[in-house]
């Protein structure tokens, strides 16, 4: 037992916390359509989250009887690596998506909401989703899906679907001849055009309807939950929706079924109706009516299959190329990283190529969606409105204030809202692209300083105030650039060429070293008396940043007068980077990692560790090889050698047991040395990056889509 | 006193712990200065915007600390002299 201090230290360290998962969650492992295995699991109906094999199988240690720190050993144990984002990334999301058996809780934040109550308590109203998506939710109906799918479930027999795809292809065909002879799908009935508009609208809502149960029955037919329904305003155009998130857990082909289901019975539906239309004799009631419901259908489908909004083309197009979130992903390429590439000249990569034409496409469509909902609601709102308002009597206006006041109102408070935003986007315009011209020319310079191996450390803020502060000169090949003995302000980079340093000693010139892109020089007067110590000539054509005596001394004094220490913890990364290992290890937790080891050199012959003694230490090869040995039976026994890259140790890292083999110098050489202690604090590092997690974690997380009909 | 995060002269310490701050670095944090029992249940005196390094991690969640209420261990005050 350690002072109390070690044991406040042992409470608060997170690698003693075992998590533990909660017995109610459905697994669900399944294989995408190239074969790659992922696990969905799910706190149905409320949440699904889908997990790769490597999360699978920290998950599934997740039973209250592990630590993490175990989990990072059990981890390493299988994967021969570090998994410390990993498995903190992992615990964290867990927990704070409820699937731990003990919720997160934050004091601070519950003491700030006391601190500072919100002005008014948030709306329970029974409207839901965002202004473009905003439901009506109706739930609970899985009880009715169910009764329902009973009743017709002779509609999933062999026989069924292959007359429908019959009815289907026969039914386009008879559409086809039907607009080619001229039918009107906005045809009049009895002479009332506002007759045959209503007739249409009608015609959408009940195929929309067949559209969504169309999606139910086939998800419960696949043994899936339909938790929820309901009326929607998808794009302020009116529509209804199912919830069929349940399908998560079962292969994707039968999820694409689902998604498709809905299309296809628009597609039957459409063609039977222009089947009747064609074999039914004259233009009648009937196949006004008819034709008008297979106009609806194909419209419908044409606006659900489309993959740009988040409708049936989008979740089957998602299947497809196997990128949960491919709407999300695009539209933030789109918005942020495709600029700055193109700021930077660099080749997209196909699935950046692919990103920034999807995104491209599906914000444009998002803008056409809202404009034709203007369009849609104006024509539906207009042929009401304006008799209401010519009618004489105080009735017709209080009718049409109601009308206003229901659909009008709720509609404009929402798009005021949305517009007060951009409004505020538009008015931060002018400084912002003030900004972003400045960041173009500045971009340039940033790139080759950015390069420049002894300035990696500096911050972003730093390298871009240099940028801003540096001159290019260019030189031409065999000029002079500084002279031994005269005075010198100014501090060089080169960018581009070659220059050779030449120091006179007693008469004669003597060329003592050659500079090339990314060198520096000059620094010896600014650091000394201002007086060069040597001539430094272009050999070829050159291009040099220059900073003056300022610059210097406020950005770089301190980061050349470091350079070679800097170098020297460069290496050290670049080492560290060639361990396997390490491989999948970013630069920053490289760096994290270089200052934890200590590099212990040892000489051949010499023991690093005993068998038997306590652990409290893991190390990796960084020079020479070891002998690994191990007592057995009285005798010694070479189990092993190992060289650089390699390590051992690994389990006495975390658990207090014996050395189980001793490891001896075979040659003379060095290893990092990673401290017990220092592990647990890495650990704890890496769980406290909390921007850089919450964005994993909000990736990683398939938020409950739903299916929704548009008319 | 310096600042820990940009070493310009810092303007204050840190409420959780103690690292010195300068104005520009600093950040707000709420803190509860005393906890009290009254009534049966607990009241806190709070500030709502306590300095903060944002370096030190305040933790979220209380931390079970049994091992405060355990007998000490035997410990000896002796120095030696007799």
């Amino acid at each position: 037992m350690g002072s109390v201090w070690d044991q406040v230290s042992e409470a608060v360290s997170v690698a003693n916390y075992r998590p533990r998962l909660r017995a109610d969650l459905t697994w669900a492992r399944l294989k995408s359509r190239r074969g790659t295995p992922y696990t969905m699991l799910a706190d149905r109906p409320r949440l699904y989250l889908r997990l790769g094999p490597h999360d699978d199988f920290l998950a599934s240690r997740m039973d209250g009887s592990r630590r993490v720190s175990d989990l990072v050993i059990d981890y390493f144990r299988q994967f021969g690596r570090f998994g410390f984002d990993r498995i903190a990334t992992l615990v964290r999301d867990l927990r704070n998506a409820g699937f731990l058996t003990d919720p997160p809780r934050d004091v601070y934040e519950t003491l700030d909401r006391r601190l500072k109550p919100p002005a008014a308590p948030p709306r329970t109203g029974r409207w839901e989703g965002t202004t473009l998506k905003l439901r009506l939710p109706l739930r609970g109906i899985d009880p009715v899906v169910s009764r329902l799918h009973d009743r017709v479930r002779w509609i999933f027999t062999r026989p069924t679907l292959f007359l429908t795809a019959v009815i289907g292809v026969i039914g386009l065909v008879a559409f086809i001849a039907e607009i080619r002879a001229g039918h009107d799908p906005f045809a009049p009935i009895g002479n009332s055009s506002v007759a045959g508009l209503i007739a249409l609208v009608l015609a959408f809502y009940t195929v929309i309807f067949i559209h969504e149960s169309a999606h139910a029955l086939t998800a419960k037919h696949f043994g899936r939950r339909v938790d929820e329904g309901g009326f929607m305003l998808y794009y302020f155009i009116p529509s209804f929706y199912v919830n069929v998130t349940d399908a998560w857990l079962i292969r994707w082909s039968r999820r694409v079924a689902i998604f498709w289901a809905g299309p296809y019975s628009g597609f039957v539906l459409a063609g039977l109706s222009s089947i009747l239309v064609a074999l039914l004799p004259g233009p009648s009631l009937l196949t006004t009516l008819l034709f008008k419901i297979a106009v609806a259908a194909y419209i419908n489908n044409l606006l659900n299959l489309m993959p740009l909004l988040l409708l049936d083309g989008y979740w089957i197009l998602e299947e497809w190329v196997e990128t949960p979130k491919l709407r999300q992903k695009a539209l933030e390429f789109v918005r942020g990283p495709f600029w700055h590439k193109l700021l930077d000249r660099k080749r997209l990569t196909r699935k950046e190529a692919f990103y920034a034409v999807f995104g491209s496409l599906c914000a444009v469509y998002s803008f056409l969606s809202i404009y034709l909902a203007f369009l849609w609601w104006g024509r539906r709102l207009r042929p009401i409105l304006r008799p209401l308002w010519v009618t004489p009597g105080l009735l017709a206006k209080i009718l049409l204030v109601l009308v206003v006041a229901v659909v009008a109102i709720p509609l404009s408070i929402r798009l005021g809202r949305q517009l007060w935003r951009y409004q505020r986007a538009i008015r931060q315009a002018p400084a912002a692209a003030k900004k972003a011209l400045q960041t173009i020319r500045v971009r340039d310079r940033q790139r080759l300083l950015q390069g420049l191996g002894f300035l990696r450390t500096l911050p972003a803020a730093s390298i871009e105030r240099l940028a801003k502060a540096a001159r290019i000169r260019d030189v031409a090949e065999g000029a002079t650039i500084v002279r031994q003995g005269e005075r010198g302000d100014e501090f060089f980079v080169i960018a581009q060429g070659e220059a050779v340093v030449v120091v006179r000693d007693a008469g004669e010139d003597a060329m003592v070293e050659r500079k090339a892109a990314g060198d520096f020089f000059g620094e010896r007067a600014l650091l000394g008396r201002g007086i060069r110590q040597a001539t430094v000539k272009a050999v070829t054509p050159m291009r040099l940043l220059v900073f003056d005596q300022r610059v210097f001394w406020t950005e770089l004094g301190g980061v050349v007068a470091w350079e070679s220490q800097v170098r020297a913890a460069l290496q050290e990364r670049e080492r560290l980077r060639s361990v396997p290992l390490l491989s999948d290890a970013t630069p920053r937790q490289l760096d994290l990692l270089a200052v934890k080891l200590a590099v212990q050199p040892f000489q051949q012959g010499e023991s690093l560790m005993r068998q038997g003694d306590r652990g409290d230490a893991f190390y990796i090869v960084r020079e020479g090889q070891v002998d690994v040995m191990a007592r057995q039976n009285g005798r010694s026994r070479r189990l092993s050698v190992l060289g650089p890259g390699e390590y051992f140790g690994e389990i006495a890292l975390l658990r207090d047991q014996p050395r189980m083999a001793t490891v001896r110098g075979k040659t003379d050489g060095s290893v990092w040395r990673l401290e017990r202690q220092d592990f647990r604090d890495l650990l704890g590092r890496y769980l406290d990056l909390d921007a850089q997690l919450a964005g994993i974690a909000d990736a990683r997380v398939p938020r409950g889509h739903s299916v929704a009909g548009a008319a | 006193m310096q600042c820990w995060i940009c070493a310009a002269p810092a303007n204050g310490t840190c409420r959780f712990c103690g690292r010195a701050v300068c104005r520009q670095d600093a950040k707000l944090h709420s803190f509860v200065l005393e906890v009290y029992p009254a009534d049966g249940t607990l009241y806190g005196l709070a500030v709502e915007d306590a300095l903060y390094c944002g370096v030190c991690k305040p933790r979220a969640e209380p931390v079970r600390m049994d091992f405060l209420s355990e007998p000490p261990e035997a410990v000896s005050n002796d120095t030696g002299k007799q």
